[in-house]
């Protein structure tokens, strides 16, 4: 656990919290819109993905205003030891949201150009990708708001499992592409997909890793288990 | 790298004041040509065994040092030493600038005159411009020798003061708050000066000024209560410090 809020100065206290609210409110939004572009895509609902898309404004807004707070702290009240790691975290962890928010983003515009498509025989590995990276993202989320480094050891491990998920689908759908030449289109689309949430899990471990730095002053070896397309 | 010499090993140092006990058995190691800041609350002991180091303590009739200071390997603690020399090699730069109610140039020239380290004038006029010139000055006042060094900015009588301290040719300059009545502007002048000075003196610093501590050391100890709590390098105390109590008060959890 990383405490924050005792400071003989109350007014950094104050600050602090504000600062993990903001984050806090990131985190939320970026599930809101996570958990409709789940749905959008389900129903082929492509209003559902452009109102996605435009809350990705608001993802950039909370960015730049975490930022903005963190420089400020920095200034007002250099900070030393755990409070330095927390805000060297708190900026790398906004930093990982905004791209989960481009990613988003950028799921929810294939989306739209999928509706066109029959996508039928792919659409259950799809949606198997997103609750997997769903839950993963989630879960970094719990180990942020309870500040708790064990969780993000499990974050690291079910990485792995999207991993593995992606790759799976990958050659599935390569394969089949090989052979049907009307999936190239559609095909190529859902591969990004599958990318782009392939990422998200990624991004969802750095920000569990920087929970465990914020504790520890460790940072984790960027030579995470991988596994090759 | 350069092996790290020991230029004050400190052993086992207990210091009473009557018979309240203000350190705790400490054991440290102060090495050569860096930067040693010691930092802790007030009342921790710190001003306190800094000032064991040019053997200050001995002024308070109370006050009564053990354990063992080797300075070179030489033990600093001992009744027979010749503290007048011992101060020549150990000066000293306190809180408040303190220049003597003399002319800018008599400051500097007072210790080598006193103990006789200069042979003549033309000599003397050396010492006191390459002193000047060494603590960031001699620019500043080469035109006005004369003038009472009480004459001068704060920022200005704080270097003279170094330019006192060095002239004795030292070892060690003791450094006691020396910034904490400067303003930034003075103050980045005299840490600008620490990390010049140390390639030919040894520093220690106490300081309230935990970024100042961050800046301009390569070591760091804490004391609480008389006790050395964590000693290491200052990137290591002020990033990620061993001890919850070391980590407490740099970050103003407790004072």
């Amino acid at each position: 656990m990383i405490e924050t809020h005792d400071h003989i100065s109350s007014a950094f206290n104050n600050e602090l919290f504000h600062l993990n609210n903001t984050l806090l409110e990131m985190g939320r939004t970026l599930e809101n819109m996570y958990e409709k572009s789940i749905n959008a895509f389900d129903q082929k609902n492509d209003a559902a993905s452009k109102e996605v898309i435009s809350n990705d404004e608001k993802i950039d807004d909370l960015e730049n205003s975490i930022i903005n707070q963190i420089q400020v702290l920095i200034a007002k009240r250099q900070p030393m030891a755990v409070d330095l790691r927390v805000l060297v975290g708190c900026t790398r962890i906004a930093g990982y949201m905004e791209r989960i928010g481009d990613l988003i983003s950028s799921v929810n515009k294939r989306n739209i150009t999928l509706i066109e498509y029959n996508i039928e025989n792919e659409k259950k590995d799809i949606i198997d990708l997103f609750s997997s990276a769903m839950k993963l993202f989630q879960k970094s989320l719990d180990c942020f708001a309870r500040k708790d480094f064990k969780l993000a050891e499990v974050v690291r491990s079910q990485d792995l499992d999207i991993d593995k998920q992606y790759k799976y689908f990958f050659n599935k759908l390569l394969e089949k592409m090989s052979r049907q030449s009307k999936l190239v289109v559609p095909g190529t689309h859902m591969l990004f997909i599958a990318k782009n949430l392939e990422r998200l899990g990624d991004h969802a471990t750095n920000i569990a890793d920087s929970i465990s730095y914020m504790a520890t002053g460790e940072v984790k070896a960027p030579s995470r288990p991988k596994i090759s397309e | 790298m350069i092996k790290e010499q020991t230029k004050l090993d400190i052993d086992n140092v207990d210091v009473f004041y009557g018979k309240k006990q203000a350190i705790f058995n400490v054991d440290l190691e102060i090495k050569k040509n860096q930067v040693t800041a010691f930092i802790g609350p007030s009342g921790c002991g710190k001003s306190t065994l800094l000032r064991c180091f040019n053997r200050m303590n001995d002024l308070i009739d109370i006050c009564k040092v053990s354990g063992s200071i080797l300075l070179d390997s030489v033990n600093i603690l001992d009744k027979k030493l010749d503290l007048v020399r011992l101060r020549t090699k150990v000066g000293m730069v306190f809180q408040k600038p303190n220049p003597f109610p003399k002319s800018i140039y008599d400051n500097v020239a007072y210790g080598p005159k006193i103990h006789g380290l200069c042979e003549d004038i033309s000599e003397l006029d050396e010492v006191v411009e390459k002193s000047l010139k060494s603590a960031g000055l001699w620019n500043e006042v080469k035109d006005r020798l004369n003038e009472p060094g009480t004459g001068i900015s704060g920022g200005q009588q704080q270097r003279l003061c170094i330019a006192r301290a060095i002239a004795t040719n030292p070892d060690v300059i003791l450094m006691d708050e020396p910034c904490s009545a400067l303003d930034p502007i003075a103050t980045a002048r005299v840490e600008e000066l620490m990390q010049e000075l140390k390639k030919n003196y040894t520093i220690i610093v106490v300081t309230h000024n935990m970024q100042q501590a961050a800046r301009v050391s390569e070591k760091t100890a804490f004391f609480h209560l008389g006790h050395l709590i964590e000693f290491g390098n200052t990137e290591e105390i002020f990033t990620s410090p061993n001890e919850i109590k070391t980590q407490d008060y740099i970050t103003g959890r407790f004072g």
